[in-house]
């Protein structure tokens, strides 16, 4: 059976994380990253995941970006997604789209005891939805063509993140990006689709990435303030393991 | 003693307009010269704000498309698609007060945000299959789902209201569509509820709920006391009064509802005749003649005779905006956040640190 892993930015983490050790048999192929029966490739950049970004045709599911297609042309020889294969899309939870937006210095989740224009729950349950759409849609296209898959969350946020830095309050960050991921858990959950959420031990109590987790300057120096290690990847990766053998 | 004149009357000699065969008659209702004239002009600089009933609405809209500087002091959250606007009424008025059909309604809207007055029916609740839902007497679809808490329902009005203490201060013309005359108030206090309670959300007691059909001497005094109290903020502050034509979906007064339609609406005309006539700083908009008065053979409505068809808006606007000159185009949506663009570069990047792709 091959497991297709892909997705977003934040899929970086679980490929470095392959790198750690857990399997000597590991390594790159055609760019891809192979572990045992996982091939892990990223789509592309997570910013066309708010809108429609695939369509259901005769041949399976299709991707409108050019980014998306052609990478999964590229690392999967794939042209559609189609029943056969099982995938994972770490496409999910990508919730710095919401809470890095400049509006949440002055307005505020109606729920905290804070300074600001209230936000009531169900009018950021609006908001945090039309994130979702085009994953929804995906979703529901893959389900439609009768393709095995499973969604993959991303890490929690960056305690160093350009959010916190930019003047964000902490507890707006951690309250939206726990709102995206309870509105993602249940409408998976009705659909019964299955979701693989990060290890509890990568979050500090208050709900960010522990710092231990966060991925460190790239090749060049220059600062990431927004994904995650390998160490990361690696616990998440066990996860993804665990999910596929047991569910 | 005088001598009389045949011909030499204060008839004679008058603008086209003042004739019915040569202003209505014999021309087409799509072009009705001078049926307004402003007494006032509004531009690019002119603070705007609006409040009224739903055809109000419209109002508000096309001022902004059109470039004026309508005045939003309760935007949508800029993550707010504006699809959903609507839904949680925003950006249809200055505040997301939602409709407000009678003067006594805008009138008790101020005093509410001045302090002046808390009404004693402060929330309705309602069980739900996701649990108990809170809304607004006041605004009772402002949150189309309704609050989560009771508490969330007082910190969403404690900002309402605060958003509507800053509008009067800050606007150089305030519209206002009277909708109404009908209404529901409580038995104890008066406040006035724009819907009668049962109706969209809460309970109907006949105890604590009472009908008012408002009188042409109570609506005049109510809209002067909103004049005084703005004039009082504001000195300069002009205002722009309309009637809306679209007719009651029901009456509850006993009579035929065209009857009362005809009532409701020839009271409120009347009241913005007078306006009009004793305050220089009072213009008025025939919006109701517009659609509603019978040259227009009713062309405006939709099938339902109630409802204005999108045609029937354009033609209002028009003619507004015809005697009001748009001063440019609607300005743009601000530029996207530039922490996205940092995030987004720092997306591609990864991948490309990762992937070589």
């Amino acid at each position: 059976m091959t497991v297709f892993l892909c997705g977003n930015s934040q899929l970086a983490a679980l490929a470095e994380g392959v790198a750690e050790g857990r399997d000597p048999a590991a390594g790159p192929a055609g760019g891809a990253v192979v572990d045992g029966e996982l091939t892990i490739f990223p789509l592309g950049n997570g910013k066309h995941e708010p809108t429609a970004f695939s369509r259901l045709t005769p041949e399976g599911v299709v991707f409108e970006p050019r980014q998306y297609a052609a990478n999964l042309q590229r690392y999967a020889g794939r042209t559609a997604i189609a029943p056969g294969d099982t995938w994972g899309f770490l496409t999910i939870n990508h919730n710095v789209r919401i809470y890095r937006d400049p509006m949440w210095k002055t307005y505020v989740p109606s729920a905290l005891d804070l300074p600001g224009t209230p936000v009531t729950d169900d009018l950021l349950a609006t908001i945090v939805a039309r994130d979702h759409a085009g994953v929804r849609g995906l979703f529901a296209q893959l389900q439609e063509a009768g393709v095995d898959f499973f969604a993959v969350s991303a890490p929690h946020p960056r305690q160093d993140g350009t959010a916190v830095r930019n003047g964000v309050p902490r507890p707006v960050i951690a309250y939206l990006d726990a709102l995206s991921r309870s509105l993602w858990r249940s409408w998976l959950g009705e659909r019964g689709i299955g979701l693989v959420e990060p290890p509890p031990s990568t979050v500090t109590p208050d709900g960010f990435l522990d710092a231990a987790y966060g991925a460190g300057p790239d090749s060049d120096g220059r600062l990431d303030p927004h994904h995650a290690n390998a160490a990361y990847g690696a616990l998440m990766l066990a996860r993804v393991r665990e999910f596929l053998t047991t569910r | 003693m005088g001598e009389s004149v045949r011909g030499n009357h204060p008839y004679v000699g008058l603008p086209r307009s003042a004739y019915w065969k040569q202003a209505v008659s014999e021309v087409s209702p799509l072009h009705l010269d001078g049926l307004y004239e402003p007494r006032f002009t509004i531009d690019g600089d002119t603070r705007i704000s609006a409040a009224g009933s739903c055809f109000a609405q419209h109002i508000g809209r096309q001022f902004k498309l059109r470039g004026f500087r309508f005045m939003d002091f309760e935007p949508p959250p800029p993550l707010l698609d504006p699809a959903d606007y609507p839904a949680y009424s925003f950006d249809l008025f200055s505040a997301r007060y939602g409709n407000l059909y009678s003067a006594r309604q805008l009138v008790q809207l101020f005093e509410r945000a001045a302090g002046e007055f808390t009404p004693l029916d402060g929330a309705w609740s309602e069980s739900t299959p996701d649990g108990e839902r809170w809304y607004d007497p006041y605004r009772p679809i402002v949150e189309p789902r309704g609050f989560g808490s009771l508490e969330e329902l007082e910190r969403s009005r404690a900002a309402h209201l605060d958003a509507v203490a800053r509008i009067l201060p800050s606007t150089d013309v305030f519209v206002f569509t009277f909708g109404l005359t009908e209404a529901w108030r409580n038995t104890a206090d008066g406040a006035v509820y724009p819907t009668c309670p049962g109706t969209i959300h809460g309970e109907y007691d006949a105890a604590a709920h009472e009908f008012v059909n408002f009188s042409y001497p109570e609506v005049l005094a109510d809209f002067e006391a909103f004049l005084a109290r703005a004039r009082a903020v504001n000195p300069a502050m002009r205002f722009l009064v309309t009637v809306s034509p679209v007719p009651l979906t029901a009456t509850a007064s006993g009579r035929h509802v065209l009857s009362a339609t005809m009532a409701s609406k020839s009271i409120l005309r009347a009241v913005c005749a007078e306006l009009y006539n004793r305050y220089d700083y009072v213009d008025y908009f025939p919006s109701y003649e517009l659609v509603a008065a019978h040259p227009m053979r009713a062309m405006f409505f939709d099938p339902n005779l109630r409802t204005v068809a999108p045609r029937g808006v354009a033609h209002v606007m028009d003619t507004f905006f015809a005697a009001h000159p748009s001063p440019g185009p609607a300005a743009a949506a601000p530029a996207a956040a530039s922490a996205s663009a940092e995030d987004d570069a720092v997306c591609d990047e990864a991948i490309l640190e990762t992937f070589g792709s």
